[in-house]
């Protein structure tokens, strides 16, 4: 790790006026759900996968074709720390982002459903790294801003995968039918899809569970192997785009 | 030449730290498999709070039967936040978990389908049967499976408790 890379990328995100106003939006959206009872850890983590998808589409695509990568490589720079340096800053960023809810809720709540916000909290940031790996991982072999385009791509596509799966196995006959038995004869493919899409994006559970913790660090540490031998190979000249 | 190998150098210790982590996730998937059985019956799996006795769901009509109790059905999921609060404000409770402990046969209920694509059959025909579209449901029935009153979404302790008392 670089902790000038990482520095000055939580500098440069931290001290821009949208991060500030989105923490001001974060904490009003906090403080409105601590004052509903029956909604403890809500609302508000939405905002922080979306600050995920923000930070974390900004790492190497970008770079790339803006000639930032191009200037930072004719450094001796190791690609790999100076990767995993970018991810791990672009996490922090979000990581500065969770401690304002987190804050407001259990302050406004005075502790009650303590729990269930820290458990949020956690698994949110855990989350955040896993995406920001994926960000890192889809700019490895792209440019520009593709790698939010593939993760979106794949995030839908795997849902309507599944929708569609779950719809053919109810057609009563014909083509469609056919292919539901196909389905229902070969229940590890409709599984693989899930397991799939449960690995590349999770729900997070409201409580701090390990399993998940394991699962979530575990796939992003493979995305970041993958990023950096992909990233290591690439070719780096100047006026790519 | 030198600078250029070094700065695409293999990055060793990521992979340690990618093996380590999967191999620590393969140990618990396997342990977790083992325990698999009380998942969809009983517990949501994680760390749990509630203080109330739940019963298999194969179990339920009988024992609701033979105590002439009404059965309590908690329809919950583990990424649930609402669920999980209601767990807090209510199951974890001593009070309310030993009032629905006395009077009820409970009953949890744990949808699965986002973790495993599908739900066990006995899951599925309950939710089926009465008409389960969101979490948490709380429904009372009784041992024919005749609903009595049905709650949905977490709106604090004092409105389950009231829906509780109501029963009587």
């Amino acid at each position: 790790m670089n902790p000038t890379v990482v520095a000055e990328t939580v500098r440069r995100h931290v001290t821009s006026i949208p991060y500030l106003g989105y923490l001001v939006l974060l904490a009003i959206m906090a403080f409105g759900v601590s004052r509903m009872d029956n909604m403890p850890g809500r609302i508000w983590p939405p905002l922080i996968a979306l600050l995920s998808y923000i930070v974390g589409c900004s790492v190497i695509g970008p770079e790339f074709s803006s000639g930032t990568l191009q200037l930072i490589l004719a450094k001796p720079v190791n690609r790999t720390v100076y990767l995993v340096s970018r991810v791990l800053g672009a996490t922090a960023v979000v990581w500065i982002a969770l401690l304002v809810p987190m804050l407001i809720e259990l302050l406004g709540r005075k502790g009650q459903h303590a729990q269930i916000i820290l458990g949020t909290t956690l698994n949110y940031a855990l989350m955040a790294l896993l995406t920001v790996s994926l960000m890192a991982l889809f700019g490895s072999f792209t440019r520009a801003y593709f790698n939010i385009a593939i993760y979106f791509v794949l995030s839908i596509g795997l849902s309507v995968v599944q929708g569609a799966m779950g719809m053919l196995q109810m057609a009563r006959e014909g083509f469609f039918a056919w292919l539901g038995k196909i389905l229902t004869d070969f229940p590890a493919i409709p599984k693989a899809i899930v397991w799939i899409d449960q690995n590349l994006f999770p729900d997070a559970p409201p409580r701090a569970n390990g399993s998940f913790a394991l699962m979530v660090l575990s796939n992003a540490a493979v995305a970041l192997v993958v990023a950096c031998l992909l990233f290591r190979r690439r070719e780096v000249p100047y006026g790519a785009d | 030449m030198a600078r250029t190998s070094n700065q695409r150098s293999i990055p060793v210790w990521l992979f340690i730290i990618a093996a380590a982590l999967i191999a620590a996730r393969i140990v618990v998937t396997l342990q977790q498999k083992e325990e698999a059985g009380s998942v969809q019956t009983g517990e949501r799996g994680g760390k749990t709070t509630s203080l109330v006795k739940w019963v298999p769901i194969e179990q339920a009509g009988t024992l609701a039967r033979t105590t002439g109790k009404t059965i309590m059905y908690d329809f919950t999921a583990a990424w649930c936040g609402p669920c999980h609060a209601l767990e807090d404000a209510v199951f974890s409770d001593r009070r309310l978990a030993k009032l629905i402990n006395d009077r009820f046969v409970p009953v949890r209920v744990v949808d699965r389908q986002r973790e495993d694509g599908q739900n066990q059959p006995a899951v599925q025909s309950l939710q089926a049967r009465f008409g389960v579209r969101g979490f948490p449901t709380v429904v009372w029935a009784d041992a024919s499976g005749v609903q009595k009153t049905r709650m949905e979404g977490f709106r604090g302790a004092e409105a389950f408790e009231q829906t509780v008392e109501n029963l009587r």
